[in-house]
């Protein structure tokens, strides 16, 4: 399989002496610390302690011409270079790496008619799935499991729309996903998430070909005593390459969330152009919204901006909506939706317009 | 009887007293413009009228068709049939033109227990009040006045009263920021309203007489200081137009 190089700064310090032991790094640094300064590891890898003989991933699609699926397999060299790569940031990661006994792999050969949907996920069963040179896919994360564990490496040329849905749950979750963008391969991603218990989201895209390129577009909706934390890194090492990044959030309730944005651009990546936007909402004065983007940039030419926002509801739009007979409910459920309806597209915003409203969109 | 009867009111916006002794009569069918300097109450009036937060009634009695105004919350005072055409309409990014309208057509005939329209009804009509107005029915689509003109967003207040067929409609200030065609068109959609709907009526403010020369006024007000000063024909506003509001203090 070729692929482009591996970045060495994936290799970071872990979090937790047993886990640093464990994959042999340094001590602890401040982009550890901050990966972890919300959410606790003990819940998370709490998660990874159940059997070794994870259930298989469920897909629906994997039938289409093209698709190759095996199931239960030994990773290979490469494969197992992917696996170890965020280990540094997410001891969960080194956990259930060290526990890993088997691996799911998909390759998408050729360009599909109909999306690839992901029904079940268990993060002691990691699945990569490797979309082939020039090829098209839609995959749509669907799995409602409390874990799962996604590495996507898109080969040059290759085109991936890729979104993923996580429903309210009771659960304590952590999902890590993993994307591998080689030359000229482009990434369009949606991600709705509403409520869970306890939720963790880790996000690693890397852009390692040159002229490679990702638009992400995510939404959240925390209530009740929700904690979600989602912790997001675009690393750019090669040049030409770009990112773009929407991100919006609603906390209502005594909801906790916590968005992190990390853009990094290696040494020797001119021309990058990197942008990021967190808007959060929050509809109660007991919510908490943390937010924190971040630049780490080792190039000069380079075109970056990051932003972040916290607010509350306008009284002046709740008033246009009681001037027009909608009560004070309505008026913020709808205002809720439109916040969401400014980042997402599509089906995934129709589901949230459901979930909020109960009605789909005109 | 009368469709508002304002009786003596008197109303704070914040702490500040605003209005100090104001009273109306508008029957139905009527229109009633008011004008009035800067500062005298206009817009207050406006929004104590359609119940915004903020605007505290300290003393009087407003009767909307006989009912007690000031005692149903915003939303009722809508569905009871009073509009409020704004001055500065919010931007609701988002939320599309069509879906805001459906869902205010939706809470009104909750409201009044009735049937709310049917899909292919609401759009139908939407598309003709749009044409009537020189608006291009994409905007349906597109977030409420979100990245409207000035002159677009005062059409969509109108479009938006066509459409939700109230009894009273206060435009607050509805000529302001229109060009000399907008104007017309607006004051054309107003006309149009009023012959189609013989019951209902309009409370005009406005600093200028030139929006009367579209929606000729049974009566205009001077209001001045938070009261009404002075009544008349729409020779007044011809009087203001010329002379200004300085022959009011010299009695």
């Amino acid at each position: 399989m070729k692929t482009g190089a591996l970045p060495q700064a994936w290799m970071a310090p872990a979090m937790g002496e047993d886990l640093r032991a464990l994959v042999g790094l340094p001590a602890s640094s401040a982009s550890a610390r901050e990966h972890w300064k919300y959410t606790r590891i003990e819940k998370i890898t709490a998660l990874l302690n159940g059997p070794d003989n994870a259930p298989p991933t469920v897909f629906e699609g994997a039938s289409q011409p093209g698709v190759t699926v095996v199931q239960d397999t030994d990773p290979d060299d490469h494969e197992l270079t992917l696996l170890s790569t965020r280990t540094a940031y997410c001891p969960a990661t080194a956990k259930a790496l060290l526990n890993t006994r088997c691996i799911d792999r998909m390759v998408i050969g050729q360009s599909l008619a109909q999306p690839l949907v992901i029904l079940r996920s268990d993060a002691r069963r990691p699945l990569l799935i490797t979309v082939r040179t020039g090829v098209s896919a839609r995959i749509h994360d669907l799995s409602s499991s409390d874990t799962g564990w996604l590495i996507v490496e898109q080969e040059p040329n290759s085109q991936l729309d890729f979104t993923r849905l996580h429903t309210p749950s009771a659960a304590t979750r952590w999902h890590q996903l993993q994307l591998i963008l080689n030359r000229h391969a482009s990434l369009t991603m949606q991600h709705y998430c509403t409520g869970a218990a306890f939720s963790r989201l880790d996000v690693f895209v890397a852009l390692v070909g040159t002229g490679s390129s990702v638009d992400a577009r995510g939404c959240w909706m925390a209530n009740s005593k929700d904690h979600l934390d989602q912790q997001w890194h675009v690393e750019h090492h090669a040049p030409h390459t770009s990112s773009s990044q929407v991100q919006h959030g609603i906390a209502d309730g005594r909801a906790v969330t916590t968005y992190r944005g990390r853009i990094f651009i290696g040494v020797d990546c001119p021309a990058v152009d990197a942008s990021l936007m967190n808007r959060n909402l929050t509809l109660s004065p007991t919510a908490v919204c943390n937010t924190k983007p971040e630049l780490e940039i080792n190039t000069d030419d380079v075109r970056c901006s990051h932003g972040a926002t916290i607010g509350q509801l306008s009284e002046e739009s709740i008033f246009y909506f009681l001037s027009r007979g909608v009560d004070r409910e309505h008026a913020r459920k709808m205002l809720a939706a439109g916040f969401i309806n400014q980042c997402l597209r599509g089906d995934l915003a129709d589901t949230a317009r459901f979930e909020l409203l109960g009605t789909s969109s005109e | 009887m009368s469709l508002l009867e304002v009786r003596d009111l008197y109303a704070n916006a914040g702490d500040k007293p605003i209005l100090k002794g104001l009273s109306l009569t508008i029957g139905a069918g009527q229109v009633h413009a008011i004008m009035g300097p800067n500062g005298s109450g206009k817009s207050t009036l406006a929004y104590v009228l359609a119940g915004k937060p903020g605007y505290t009634v300290t003393s009087g009695e407003v009767l909307f068709d006989g009912k007690d105004l000031l005692a149903m919350e915003a939303q009722k005072r809508a569905c009871a049939g009073l509009f409020l055409a704004f001055q500065y309409p919010v931007e609701i990014p988002g939320v599309s033109n069509m879906e805001f309208l459906r869902t205010a057509a939706e809470a009104r005939a909750r409201a009044l227990d009735a049937e709310p329209p049917s899909a292919v009804d609401l759009i139908r009509r939407l598309r003709a009040i749009s044409n009537e107005l020189g608006m291009n029915p994409d905007f349906l689509k597109r977030g409420v006045n979100e990245g409207f003109s000035g002159g677009e967003k005062k059409r969509n207040e109108i479009l938006q009263m066509s459409f939700l067929e109230p009894r009273l409609a206060v435009l607050d200030e509805t000529d302001s920021g229109l060009d000399i065609d907008a104007l017309r068109i607006v004051g054309e959609g107003v006309t149009r309203y009023l012959k189609a709907h013989p019951d209902s009526s309009v409370l005009l403010i406005t600093h200028y007489q030139r929006l009367l020369d579209h929606i000729v006024p049974d009566v205009v007000h001077v209001l001045a200081n938070g009261s009404i000063v002075e009544s008349g024909d729409r020779t007044l506003a011809l009087k203001l137009e010329a002379q200004g509001y300085a022959w009011l203090d010299a009695g």
